[in-house]
């Protein structure tokens, strides 16, 4: 009988359908064999034997099978049933027995495995492979789950736990039975629900037979880590994001430069794909140039792991754009490979742009601070410019009046471009006015900019330009005022596109160049002004020198040098008390102390000096003290005239007039001198005694009054004869009738003198009183003797020659120095002496007159000296004849004129030096008339200078010439008598223009021969005086423009200034109404917040009167200037921002407006705020048409009118009123002061400011302000 | 009003501006802790009970929106509030993308400041969560 096979737990599910046939087959068979007894008695021992297996070890369950078949037996026994049964009976039991402790021994070995196991943490789990049912649950799996082993075993293992698996549980076991194993991660629910994620391996035991049995899993709680490992991988995309959106460009290169990462950002900054450059060398995308300074930097980098490293450098994008970036770069060592360098990237390129404009300016400034000349400078300029702003190519253009066209003056490039053919064209190329773009600038006096000059139509060198590879351009002026003086342009090999900074900032750098040149004109006038003043001080023939006040010489012309006989260095540093003769010291001292007092300006006088040589040298000097100025110390100027020779000329004049003077006077026989009519004119005393008439009475008579009636037609014809020439003279006996009507008879000499340059022709008459002639025989010889001797005592010689003219006496005066020895000549004719003047005509004459025994007087002729020199001898003598009439002979008298005949000769060449200097000096000189103040002789200078010529000026007086507004300072000069005072001065010139000139006038005292008269001696300063207006308006401009910016500055400061406290007030009002409002209030808050409130409210009212104290520093400096030019400044200085903003500017300046009197810079502040107000609210006005009007006129009420019109989005009529209120503003970043502060200007000028709307859009602002009628006078330029 | 009392740093180196806004952050029932520079914040150990940063843009030294920049890369941002006095669109901006609560520009309204605190400590509380 087969009993039923006890079903072992390890048995499957799948191999049921064998067992089940194989079950069935014993059922039908124990059914056949067994009765239903028996059947539940064997199931019942069999159960006792499994129930034993369950619960006790084998030994017991051993015991119990053996009892179970013992009690089988026995039943046998006692009921002695069928044996077989009995025996199948028996064989069940046994066999399960064995197979129960069988099972249990495997059991117990993996029990014990299992406590093994526990020792882990591991969670270790027996399910089934056939119905999932645990059978195993390891301490570990208790810690996990939280179930206990016993709640586990026996549950179906995914079920309770809901095992959510990454794959179907099939598919997991088909792994199972293909390789044994699987290994993954799937989610289990603790017992509390929480899930947790654990990493299991699968493992499939088989039995014995090989058929899948027990699925073991063992697992690990991978819930931190796995979360671990989600934040680590959260981290690392936000790093990525961070990587890739950071607006910084990220690089991860290999130390090779291979580009193993970049960034989007950094790619797309690049215009590249970021695929476009993983894998390429990074090196592509900087600059050609610097690729190796990269290369270098990245091996660094990888030496140095770990160490951070900058550099600024220029990066190529895929556009052929450079950038200029800041990298950090830094090398990090990768876990089993080579170094990576990391890079991070910025773009600097705006910065890096503003320093190349702010170093360009600098350069500039520097360059221009340096340099002598635009000349000079200009290639610098050109090279700092182009290598600060990276141009490749530039060159400077100027304008060459010759030729009225822009002409190349210097080239640069950058080193390695190679533009032969561009530079040819631009050396050889000249642009008119307005031609081409060059022209363009030119006439717009506006920069250009192109961005790609080579393909610009009106460019006319675009094809050169684009065959050297030049493309970006800039064209811009240099420019003075608003003339362009020239033009800068630059070029780069890459388009560029329109930098509107950098056009400032090259607008800015042309306006200084502009600036300078303005400089270097003013200096060069200045300069070219002093290289005269130098030049007339060098060449002049009048000495000049200056000296200090204690006498001491600081410099000497030339001619003064010559005139003293020293060389430079005897004179400069010398005093001019070493130089005066010894009798001048003390005088020249006390002059000197007068100017160091200040009551002597200026002296005249003659003085004697010092040569070298001991020998005394005579100078006329003028001296004029040059008052001192803030810079310079007072000194004297001084111009010097050698007159020695004058002096001397003078001296020997005046003894020879006072010898011919004692002759004629003392002389007996009558001498008496007429006009060629007759009348006397002196006559000597033995004349008048003669004729009984004094000398005045015989200056009323001729000579027929004296003369008996009967002789008149004689005498009559005799002086016509005389005058009519050929015979020159006669002799006659005579009668004279006296004043007392007594007749004289006299022996009459009449000699017919020719007329010279100084006199007219004249007669003159010796006349001897031969009345007593016998009777006075003795007394005549006594009175020849003493007329001999009165000869002698007054000529140098007195001479008798015979009837063949040969001397036969010669007695020289005493003491005669060039006498010859005597009687040397005794015995020779004159001719017959050696002479050398004069020449054989005149000796010819000479003798005729002799032969004919005639008279001579003054004949001049020069005999040699033993010396070599001349010896000049003047002779005059009479013919004598005897009682019978017969010549026998000269006598005469002569005179040694040497010296006479030199200094005359010597005063000739002065009065030549004189006259010609006072031709040809460069300075004018005038003389004029004492009390009339015509002009008397002007020179060619002061002709050229006013434009007359002399003999005009002869018909005008020096108040006539003056500018009309010096005149009346000029009489004021008169009226007081000042002389000799430098005056600075305007004259009128003949064609209108004024004349600027430092006039020194002077009074020559009337001398014997002379009346007074005055002189003067102008110098034309116009020149001067031009560069200094120049000067002092650069200086004005520049002062002007710096409190135009620190307005602009002061500003910005209100708004900072006063921004702060008012924050913190409001922020105090809000705190205090909170405390307030608390449900319990807090009063001592509140108090505290008002008290803040109250101090930082007085805070900021003082920084408005800071603000205002400030102003009040800077008062309104008043001058009577030109509205239109105002305006026009106002524009040029607004249209950086009229341009920006795309704002067309019409201006509409009526003519001849009258002056105004008003602060400058104030009136353009408001301006040029009108003008920014009217941009930035057609600026805010969208599409609308942008056109800002500037108007000036005159209204009715005679006030001068600025009106500013815009076209803007206009204001509210209410608006209006407001807008002049402090802080009001319609700007969303306005501070509303300007308008205010516009108001307060116009205010302070007498004149008002308005708004209204204007038509048919916008707001006119109207500025009026009235006219003032000052009065017209210049400051006199009086130095005293 | 907030439940409890987070912790408002205020730095400014405008002495008025710090005293008012320290009162009324006061007044809002925050606590209120005043620095005069941002080093003084940086090195205070008290910082990590700081809920939200009102910091002054233009300060000497280190500015406002560099402070937050700090605290950021520190790894413990907070909050950050910038006012200023002198305002412009560039710095604006760049606040902005750094990524700070507000903006504000003096003098401000208290409505504007409030709700920059409020949005502050919101975000504050959310942060935590997330993280």
């Amino acid at each position: 009988m087969m009993r039923l096979q006890a079903r072992s737990w390890r048995s499957a599910t799948s191999a049921l359908p064998p067992v089940a046939t194989a079950g069935l087959a014993i059922v039908i068979c124990i059914a056949d064999i067994f009765t239903g007894v028996e059947v539940a008695l064997a199931v019942l021992y069999l159960a006792v034997v499994l129930m034993a297996a369950r619960f006790y070890r084998p030994p017991s369950v051993l015991l119990f099978a053996v009892g179970c078949m013992g009690l089988t037996l026995l039943s046998y026994l006692l009921s002695g049933e069928n044996a077989i049964n009995t025996v199948i009976s028996i064989a069940a039991i046994g066999l399960t027995t064995f197979l129960v402790l069988q099972s249990q021994s495997a059991e117990v070995a993996l029990r014990e495995q299992a406590s093994l196991l526990d020792l882990t943490h591991d969670s270790i789990v027996a399910r089934r492979f056939d119905d999932d049912v645990i059978t195993y649950w390891s301490r570990g799996a208790e810690e996990l789950y939280r179930w206990d082993r016993a709640e586990a075993v026996g549950r179906f293992g995914s079920e309770f736990r809901k095992t959510v698996p990454p794959l179907p549980l099939d598919e997991i076991k088909a792994e199972l039975l293909r390789a044994g194993r699987w290994e993954g991660e799937l989610v289990n629910n603790k017992r509390d629900g929480t899930p947790v994620l654990v990493s299991s391996r699968w493992s499939l035991q088989r039995d014995r037979h090989g058929r899948p049995a027990t699925i073991v899993v063992t697992s690990n709680d991978v819930t931190e880590r796995k979360r671990a490992e989600q934040a680590l991988r959260e981290s690392e995309e936000q790093w990525r994001e961070v990587f890739e959106h950071n607006p910084v460009m990220y690089f991860m290169v290999s130390p090779t430069g291979t580009v193993l990462s970049v960034n989007g950002f950094g790619a797309s900054q690049l215009g590249y794909m970021a695929t476009d450059l993983v894998g390429q060398s990074v090196l592509n995308v900087f600059l050609e140039e610097d690729r190796e300074l990269v290369k270098a930097q990245l091996v660094t980098c990888a030496e140095e792991l770990g160490r951070s490293h900058n550099w600024e450098i220029r990066k190529t994008c895929k556009d052929g754009r450079v950038i200029w970036v800041r990298e950090n770069a830094k090398a990090v060592s990768r876990s089993g490979d080579d170094a990576i360098v990391l890079i991070a990237c910025e773009d600097i390129t705006e910065r890096r742009r503003a320093e190349q404009r702010r170093d360009a300016l600098y350069a500039v400034t520097h360059v221009l601070a340096e340099a002598d000349g635009l000349a000079a400078a200009a290639p610098h300029i050109v090279r700092e410019i182009g290598k600060n702003l990276e141009w490749d190519w530039g060159a400077l253009w100027s304008v060459h009046r010759q030729d009225t066209a822009l002409r190349c003056d210097c080239l640069w490039h950058a080193p390695g471009i190679a533009t032969e053919e561009f530079d040819a064209v631009c050396r050889e190329r000249m642009f008119a006015f307005g031609e081409g773009r060059l022209g363009q600038v030119w006439r717009s006096a506006k920069p250009i900019w192109m961005a790609d000059a080579a393909t610009e139509p009106e460019f006319l060198r675009a094809a050169a330009a684009g065959r050297a590879g030049l493309h970006g351009g800039v064209i811009f002026p240099i420019l003075l005022d608003i003339e362009a003086l020239g033009i800068i342009e630059f070029f780069s090999d890459a388009t560029r596109e329109r930098d509107e900074e950098q056009l400032a900032t090259l607008s800015a750098i042309g306006s200084q160049i502009g600036q300078f040149i303005k400089r270097q004109l003013a200096e060069a006038a200045v300069r070219a002004s002093e290289e005269r003043w130098r030049r007339l001080f060098e060449t002049s023939a009048a000495g000049m020198a200056l000296n200090r006040l204690d006498g001491v010489f600081t410099a000497a012309n030339p001619a003064l040098q010559r005139m003293l006989g020293r060389v430079e260095e005897e004179v400069v540093g010398h005093n001019v008390l070493e130089l005066n003769h010894e009798d001048e010291r003390a005088a020249t001292a006390e002059a000197l102390a007068r100017y160091r007092s200040g009551s002597l300006t200026e002296r005249h006088m003659e003085k004697k000096y010092l040569r070298t040589d001991g020998s005394p040298v005579w100078l006329n000097i003028t001296t004029t003290l040059v008052p001192g100025t803030e810079t310079a110390a007072p000194f004297l100027q001084s111009v010097y005239m050698d007159i020695t020779e004058r002096v001397q000329f003078e001296a020997a004049l005046r003894a020879s007039e006072a010898r011919w003077r004692a002759v004629f006077e003392n002389t007996a026989v009558g001498i008496v001198t007429s006009d060629l009519h007759g009348r006397y004119e002196t006559a000597n005393e033995a004349f008048q005694r003669m004729t009984g008439y004094a000398a005045d009475e015989l200056r009323t008579l001729t000579v027929l009054d004296i003369t008996p009636k009967e002789d008149w037609a004689a005498t009559r014809k005799r002086i016509d004869e005389i005058v009519a020439g050929p015979e020159r003279s006669y002799r006659i006996e005579r009668a004279y009738r006296r004043k007392d009507g007594e007749v004289v008879w006299a022996d009459v000499n009449t000699f017919f003198i020719p007329a010279t340059e100084s006199t007219p022709a004249f007669l003159a008459i010796v006349a001897v009183d031969i009345t007593e002639r016998r009777e006075a025989e003795e007394a005549l010889r006594e009175a020849e003797e003493r007329f001999r001797t009165l000869v002698q005592f007054s000529f140098d010689v007195y001479w008798e020659s015979d009837a063949q003219h040969r001397f036969i006496r010669q007695e020289f005066a005493e003491g005669l120095g060039d006498a010859p020895p005597p009687d040397s000549e005794i015995g020779k004719t004159r001719w017959e002496v050696p002479y050398l003047e004069p020449d054989a005509e005149a000796w010819r004459k000479h003798r005729e007159t002799l032969d004919a025994h005639l008279p001579f007087r003054d004949f001049e002729h020069a005999r040699p000296t033993p010396d070599g020199g001349k010896r000049y001898v003047s002779v005059s003598g009479l013919p004598v004849f005897d009682k019978g009439g017969r010549f026998i002979g000269y006598r005469g008298v002569g005179r040694h004129i040497t010296d006479r005949k030199r200094a005359e000769a010597a005063l000739r060449a002065s009065e030549e030096r004189w006259r010609c200097m006072f031709e040809i000096a460069p300075v004018g000189i005038v003389t004029i008339d004492f009390e009339r103040r015509r002009y008397l002789t002007a020179n060619a200078s002061f002709q050229r200078m006013t434009g007359y010529t002399e003999a005009e000026l002869r018909n005008l007086t020096t108040l006539e010439l003056t500018h009309e507004d010096d005149r009346a300072a000029m009489q004021e000069r008169i009226d007081s008598g000042t002389v000799g005072v430098l005056q600075r001065k305007r004259y009128r010139r003949k064609d209108g223009d004024v004349v600027w000139a430092d006039v020194t006038s002077f009074v020559v005292p009337a001398t014997d021969s002379t009346p007074a008269f005055r002189g003067a001696v102008i110098v034309d300063i116009s020149d001067r005086k031009r560069a200094e207006e120049a000067l002092q308006q650069a200086e004005a401009d520049l002062a002007r423009l710096n409190r135009v910016m620190l307005l602009g500055e002061m500003t910005a400061s209100i708004a900072h200034e006063v921004n702060q406290p008012i924050a913190a007030v409001i922020t105090n009002a809000n705190a205090g109404l909170r405390w307030l409002g608390a449900q319990q209030p807090d009063f001592g808050e509140v108090r505290q917040a008002l008290g803040r409130i109250v101090r930082d409210g007085t805070r900021a009212g003082e920084v408005i009167g800071r603000i205002r104290a400030h102003v009040k520093k800077m008062p309104p400096r008043r001058e009577l200037l030109d509205i239109n030019e105002a305006i026009r400044e106002a524009i040029a200085l607004t249209q950086t921002e009229t341009q920006r903003n795309a704002v067309r500017l019409q201006s509409r300046l009526a003519d001849d407006l009258p002056l105004v009197s008003a602060d400058r810079v104030q009136l353009q502040q408001v301006l040029i705020n009108l003008i920014i107000n009217a941009i930035e609210a057609m600026a805010g006005a969208g599409d609308g048409p942008r056109e800002l009007t500037i108007v000036s006129r005159i209204d009715d009420a005679n006030d001068v009118v600025v009106e500013v019109q815009d076209t803007g989005p206009g204001l509210d009529p209410k608006q209006l009123d407001r807008l002049f209120q402090s802080f009001y503003t319609t700007k969303p970043d306005g501070i509303g002061m300007g308008l205010a502060i516009s108001r307060s200007i116009a205010e302070a000028h007498g004149g008002c400011l308005s708004a209204a709307p204007n038509n048919p859009r916008g707001v006119v602002f109207r500025f009026t302000l009235p006219v003032e009628n000052f009065p017209k006078v210049y400051p006199a330029y009086t130095q005293v | 009003l907030p439940t409890k009392a987070s912790v408002i740093a205020i730095v400014d180196d405008d002495h008025s501006v710090r005293e008012a806004l320290t009162s009324l952050v006061r007044s809002l029932g925050y606590v209120a802790m005043a620095f005069e520079c941002a080093e003084d914040l940086l090195k205070s150990t008290r910082r990590r009970n700081v809920s939200c940063v009102i910091a002054d843009v233009q300060m000497p030294g280190i500015t406002g929106l560099e402070l937050h920049n700090r605290l950021v890369t520190s790894g413990k941002p907070i909050p950050t509030i910038l006012i200023t006095a002198f305002p412009d669109e560039r710095s604006r901006e760049r606040a902005l993308q750094a990524g700070v609560i507000g903006y504000l520009i003096k003098p401000f309204s208290e409505d504007d400041l409030l709700a920059c605190i409020r949005s502050s400590l919101g975000l504050g509380e959310a942060g935590i969560k997330s993280s």
